[in-house]
């Protein structure tokens, strides 16, 4: 049992290292925060903006935009509640009609939640 | 007790967190594999690209982790919509491009790592976390992109999510879910058009064949000591999980894909506007 307990100690220690890369906390050389991103893009000339939201897109030709649909955040935010899955979308002409416009600017998300320690341990009196 | 031990050790040296890379959902996991300047540059080629074909809606999956740390048959561990938006910016303009919607598990800082929650971020986000130059791309069918876009767009988009989370969760079971499995969830909801949650599980079952992941029966009891993320109690002998690979296959084979390819970095190609 003893080496059971030992070995499955070991499970948990050396699968660590290997899980770690999908944690913000890893954040590379590229930069953690979206600001840090920023400043690392707009010194290669990168032109960048911040998004804020995204809502249903108006294309020429296709539909109208569903109403009052800020989407944002969680992605849920409710639309037209209580009308068909069918109908939310509105007209179907508008997918498959044809190529789309893209920005060329990168947008980037805001900074994540304040994250600052209270208070941070003074050096020890030497 | 000594086989125990030995097949332990044996799956410690070769590689025992396998099975919990099958996905990779976490929240603005950033990788040192792209400079910010290459993740901005994939990220635009990837939306230059969908929206040369049109695609108002697409389901794009990354590789969060490099192939050989992946198991046999899995090449991404992370995927999530891409939808065609107008994009309103901090300083009050609107522009055309592409919104991401995500699962992302708990860092265990800002949430639990066992409990995830819909994000929407931006295609940037998405390349920042990419172990590899290339990104798979599923275009549902016209028809299949307006269902998917309704229901992104409705209640029921919360509705089919279950935060709880696993890396290998099994999409014939609604127990647990991750990126793959809520966005297979989405697709149900659109091509059943309905928004109960069980009935889309058993739909899913009788009509989606998961990818299987290969893993032995030790790995799966002692995976949730090397990750509280690695559930698998909503498994059989068989451990299930819902794949770029075999959402794919689903789509094709019942007429909800306009396309499904391999999008590759191009270094030297088109950049971010100066």
């Amino acid at each position: 049992m003893r080496a059971l307990t030992f070995v499955s100690l070991g499970l948990a220690l050396a699968a660590g290292p290997a899980l770690s890369q999908d944690s913000v906390a890893n954040a590379s050389a590229a930069g953690g925060a979206s600001s840090e991103v920023v400043t690392h893009l707009a010194a290669s000339g990168v032109q960048t903006v911040v998004g804020v939201a995204a809502i249903p897109a108006s294309v020429v030709g296709g539909a109208s935009m569903v109403g009052g649909s800020a989407v944002v955040g969680a992605g849920a935010a409710s639309v037209q509640a209580g009308a068909g899955l069918s109908e939310a979308a509105g007209d179907s002409a508008k997918f498959g009609s044809g190529p789309l416009k893209v920005d060329d600017r990168v947008v980037v998300s805001p900074d994540p939640a304040p994250a600052v320690p209270y208070d941070v341990a003074k050096p020890a009196a030497q | 007790m000594k086989l125990l031990v030995a097949a332990l050790a044996t799956a410690l040296m070769t590689g025992v967190a396998l099975p919990a890379a099958a996905q990779d959902s976490s929240a603005r996991a950033i990788v040192p594999h792209f400079t910010p300047q290459q993740a901005a540059a994939f990220s635009k080629q990837m939306e230059r690209d969908l929206a040369s074909r049109g695609a108002q809606v697409a389901i794009v999956f990354r590789a969060g982790r490099m192939r050989d740390q992946l198991p046999e048959g899995i090449a991404y561990t992370h995927g999530a919509f891409w939808v065609y938006r107008d994009i309103q910016t901090a300083d009050g303009q609107t522009l055309k491009g592409y919104a991401v919607y995500n699962l992302y598990a708990g860092d265990g800082k800002a949430w639990p790592k066992a409990e995830s929650r819909l994000v929407q971020d931006f295609p940037l986000d998405f390349t920042r976390g990419s172990t590899v130059n290339d990104m798979a791309v599923i275009i549902p069918s016209p028809e299949m992109q307006r269902r998917i876009l309704a229901v992104i767009d409705s209640p029921t988009y919360a509705k089919v999510h279950n935060p709880e989370y696993s890396l290998v969760a099994n999409p014939w079971a609604r127990k647990y879910q991750n990126c793959n499995n809520f966005m297979l969830n989405v697709i149900g909801s659109g091509i059943w058009e309905t928004d109960n949650p069980d009935q889309i599980t058993a739909n899913l079952k009788a009509h989606y064949k998961p990818t299987v992941v290969k893993a032995n029966g030790l790995l799966r009891f002692f995976g949730p000591i090397a990750d509280q993320r690695l559930r698998t109690d909503d498994q059989d002998a068989t451990i299930r999980t819902a794949t770029y690979e075999s959402m794919a296959v689903f789509m094709r084979e019942n007429k909800l894909l306009q396309d499904a390819y391999i999008f590759n970095y191009q270094p030297g190609g088109a950049s971010p506007s100066g």
